[in-house]
């Protein structure tokens, strides 16, 4: 992670100066707008199709070198492209990315597990992170994604994805919910489920927005800042009482800051932190448009049309337009995956991460040999809090037990 | 012409989008009395106050090179034809 270090500083010189020094370091790619779900909160499945192939791919890819160090690879549902394995295999071949993130909808549950093995076996040395979409419990999230027996699907995928976390330790299962006006009471429910249930290596909860590229303006999906609030609130709640080792710690700070970004984008509606969407992250759509972002979807040229260089791709007018636009704060949205990079490239916000981590880590040092049993379980994420508390619990009982 | 279930603007029979109020029109016919109801109950309009770059940035699709295909595709089968194969580069 530490390698990112030196990309940062020329993130925010790219940033100061308005002009590219070097390619982003956080790739999303959008592989296709094909999707078995019919969400309530999109409408990308409605997008024609025109998918670049694996030659497209790699073409790309080349061009784009060790620059990016976090990938992403989206859709649509991801995985309805059988040649994701390949694709994770050329982006590690010519970009060796230290993050691959896959989000999945779990519908094909007899074919994601396997293929996302391939994926795995075809990044060795990248954390493959994979979050499996969670809008409801039970018929409420088959409601919401628009499929009957999505839910029942989803939990064999599951069951098939954590079963790969033995074998591959590069793997993290996640759990991913999109709170909306549609789901938004059930959150609580949700919530237990997945830290009692489910138990994934983490959970993350986005706000439902309008997005162009998901054809979702001006549909009124997102929920009320005074419901949300305390959606919110119960997540940081979570965070902040749970203990992380390592590099679980960094990343749980972010996201506790992350969840401050968002309260205070949906009450000021202007961006907190500068935004560095098209200079530190980017989008490829499927059909090989570039984009700053996947808010406003607006391309700054055709990789087709540079032949696949990304960095021509990358350094044009409309590009330069886009960055202006984007600087003088004339967008604004609680993004997760931007917002994560330009947490990273905000130096107060860097610094009080750092401060707090170094502060948890001489912490845990201190009290190390007052630890239990409960330590085993803390390199896990918020939803070990209630095996935590039953473990304390436990704890407690046998020293009373001694002591009588 | 067809109505906006979410603003009552007229649309033309083929469009993808509302003139009015940029709403995916497929999904206002699915969704949006629910989503309406839903609002109502949170205290909000029925309607959003979507930002103002989202909007313009939405209406720029009208004019993008797949914009033409996908009207005919609605007009001629619906959504049936979603997803299909169809070139993005303009000639």
């Amino acid at each position: 992670m530490l390698e990112v270090l030196p990309k940062i500083a020329q993130m925010q010189a790219s940033y100061a100066l308005g002009k590219p020094l070097a390619l982003p370091l956080n790739l999303t790619i959008s592989v296709s707008y094909r999707c078995n779900s019919r969400c309530k909160t999109c409408n990308v499945w409605q997008r024609p199709n025109d998918d670049f192939t694996i030659e497209e791919y790699d073409k790309t890819f080349a061009s784009i070198g060790r620059a990016a160090y976090w990938f992403t690879f989206s859709g649509g549902e991801p995985t309805l492209r059988k040649d994701l394995p390949e694709m994770v295999e050329s982006a590690y071949r010519h970009c060796r990315p230290g993050i691959i993130n896959i989000p999945t909808n779990g519908i094909q549950d007899k074919i994601i597990p396997a293929r996302i093995e391939r994926v795995l076996q075809a990044a060795p040395t990248s954390d493959v992170i994979v979050n499996l979409s969670l809008d409801g419990v039970g018929e409420k999230h088959d409601i919401v994604r628009g499929v009957k027996g999505n839910f029942v699907r989803a939990m064999r995928t599951y069951a098939g994805l954590k079963a790969l976390k033995g074998r591959y330790k590069n793997f993290t299962l996640g759990v991913h919910t999109v709170i909306s006006n549609f789901n938004i009471d059930e959150f609580e429910n949700i919530y237990s489920f997945v830290r009692d249930e489910l138990q994934p290596d983490s959970f993350i909860s986005e706000i439902a927005e309008e997005r162009v590229e998901l054809d979702t303006v001006g549909m009124g999906i997102t929920p009320p800042i005074q419901k949300y609030q305390p959606v919110i609130e119960r997540l940081q709640d979570g965070i902040r009482k749970a203990e992380f080792n390592g590099v679980s710690r960094i990343t749980q700070a972010f996201r506790d800051r992350y969840y401050d970004i968002v309260k205070r984008t949906l009450v000021e509606q202007r961006q907190i932190i500068p935004c560095l969407a098209g200079v530190a992250s980017a989008q490829i759509a499927p059909n090989g448009d570039v984009w700053t972002c996947c808010i406003r979807a607006e391309s700054v040229g055709n990789l087709r049309e540079h032949d696949y260089d990304f960095g021509s791709t990358w350094r044009t007018a409309k590009a330069d337009e886009l960055r202006r636009s984007i600087k003088a704060g004339e967008c604004y949205c609680p993004l997760a995956n931007a917002s994560y990079t330009n947490m990273l490239c905000h130096t107060p916000t860097l610094a009080s991460v750092a401060l707090e981590v170094g502060k948890g880590t001489a912490f845990s040092m201190f009290t190390a040999n007052h630890q239990g049993k409960s330590a085993k379980l803390r390199s896990l994420p918020v939803i070990n809090a209630a095996d935590e508390a039953r473990a304390a619990q436990d704890e407690k009982k046998e020293e009373i037990e001694a002591i009588i | 012409m067809t109505e906006c279930p979410q603003c009552g603007f007229m649309n033309e029979d083929d469009a993808k989008n509302c003139g009015g109020c940029r709403v995916n029109l497929y999904w206002a016919f699915q969704h949006y009395e629910e989503l309406a109801a839903l609002r109502q109950a949170n205290k909000l309009a029925p309607s959003p106050a979507s930002a103002s770059f989202l909007l313009e940035t939405s209406k720029k699709i009208d004019d993008g090179p797949t914009a033409g295909w996908l009207r005919n595709t609605i007009k001629k089968y619906g959504l049936k034809g979603a997803g299909k194969k169809v070139s993005t580069i303009t000639e």
